[in-house]
This record gives structure tokens, sequence and C-alpha cells, in this order.
């Protein structure tokens, strides 16, 4: 089975291919073994993280759309499509600056109790 | 195997009544058509949790005061609002490849 059965950019749904013979977890001992349960692995771990990052897109399209959209027309116009863009990089960068300086309040707090 | 200890509903796909009973592994076959079926479940998943967002916002934006039914003028505010929406996540998604995206996702 060639290892690039699983390729980790391939989010296709196909089906799985029938022709290749069924082999059992014994022959994966081997060392000619194709690493197929790590492929497997790598898929799925895949998958997930693209998930995480689909959930981040939303829930920050979700804030964009309502700061940025009031009434829905026509299409995006030039202004609410920089506005979303704006919006998605502030957001990024809000979050940088609030672990930043959480960061900085931890240090004060523990100078504080030496 | 590592992805059995993450997500509750992918474990329930790949171990089916075929893996419980079985005192052998599961075949190479049997794996990947439980990747595959696990796939299908993701993006299921993620359609339907972005159907209800879709709904909910446009819902706020286009049915201030819910009357006996749909008006049409009801209906084509969801309609461009859903694309709206939809467009405004191809935005969100190029702003973030370009910018930000890197390290956050």
């Amino acid at each position: 089975l060639p290892v690039g059965a699983f390729p980790r950019s391939d989010t296709s749904t196909r089906a799985p291919r029938p022709d290749s013979p069924v082999r059992t977890m014994a022959d994966f001992d081997t060392p000619t073994g194709s690493g197929f349960m790590e492929g497997a692995q790598r898929e799925i771990e895949n998958e997930q993280r693209q998930a995480q990052a689909k959930a981040i897109i939303l829930a920050l399209s979700e804030k964009c759309f309502d700061k940025c959209i009031g009434t829905p027309g026509a299409k995006l116009s030039s202004g609410e499509a920089s506005c979303v863009r704006n919006c998605a990089q502030r957001y990024f960068e809000s979050q940088a600056y609030v672990a930043k300086r959480f960061m900085k309040m931890l240090q004060a707090q523990r100078s504080e109790d030496l | 195997l590592k992805f059995a200890y993450c997500c509750p509903r992918a474990v329930s796909s790949l171990t089916s009544a075929k893996f419980a009973m079985s005192s052998t592994p599961p075949s190479e076959n049997e794996v990947r058509e439980a990747v595959h079926g696990f796939k299908k479940q993701m993006a299921a998943q993620q359609l339907q949790v972005t159907l209800t967002k879709i709904t909910e916002k446009c819902f706020d934006k286009c049915v201030s005061k819910p009357g006996a039914s749909l008006s049409n003028s009801e209906q084509a505010c969801l309609a461009k609002c859903m694309d709206r929406f939809l467009e405004t996540t191809a935005v969100v998604t190029g702003a973030l490849s370009r910018g930000a995206g890197g390290d956050e996702l």
C-alpha cells in the first residue's frame, strides 16, 4: 500500500479503494510495513485541525458580520468587505494583545509574591 | 489508536459492531472505511453548525416582527443575508490566509 494513500492535504471524501488486498494488522509488524495506521492517524488529526480552523473562521465571521453588515444588500459593498478584513485582523491583534498583557500581569503577580 | 481518545462521536463511527465483536484487529479496508465515515461525519456536523449560525443571524436581521407567515420581503432578506454571510466567511478566510492566519490557525 503506498504511503501516499492518505495524503495530508487530501480533504476529499471519496470512497475507499476496494481493489487493494485486505490485510490484518499482524502484517504491519514487518519492516516493510507501510505505515498505514500512522497514515490513518495523520488523516484523522488533519481532519480535526481543519475542523478547529473552520470553527474559528465561523466564529469570526459571525462577529464581523454583526459589526460590518447592516441590512443585507445584493452584494457586499467594498466598505463592508474592507470592514470585514479589518475586523478579522484586528481580532487577532486583540488576541495577541490580551495574551501578552496577561503574561505581564502574571509576572508582576509573581514578583510581588517573592 | 490515539484518535480514539479525542472525539467521542468519531469513536462511535470507528468502533462499529464489527470491531466490537471480532477478536482480530481491524483490517486496512475497515480502517479506511472508518476514516472515510469520520470525514463524512465531520463535514455533516460542520454544515449543520454553519446553517444554524446563518439562521440565527438572518432571523435577527430580517424578521423583526414575526407575523403569521414569512412575507416575501422577509424571504428575500433571508436570501440576501445568507449570501452576504457566506461572502463574509470567504472574506475572513482570505484575510486570515494572507495576514494573521499562520500561527493562530
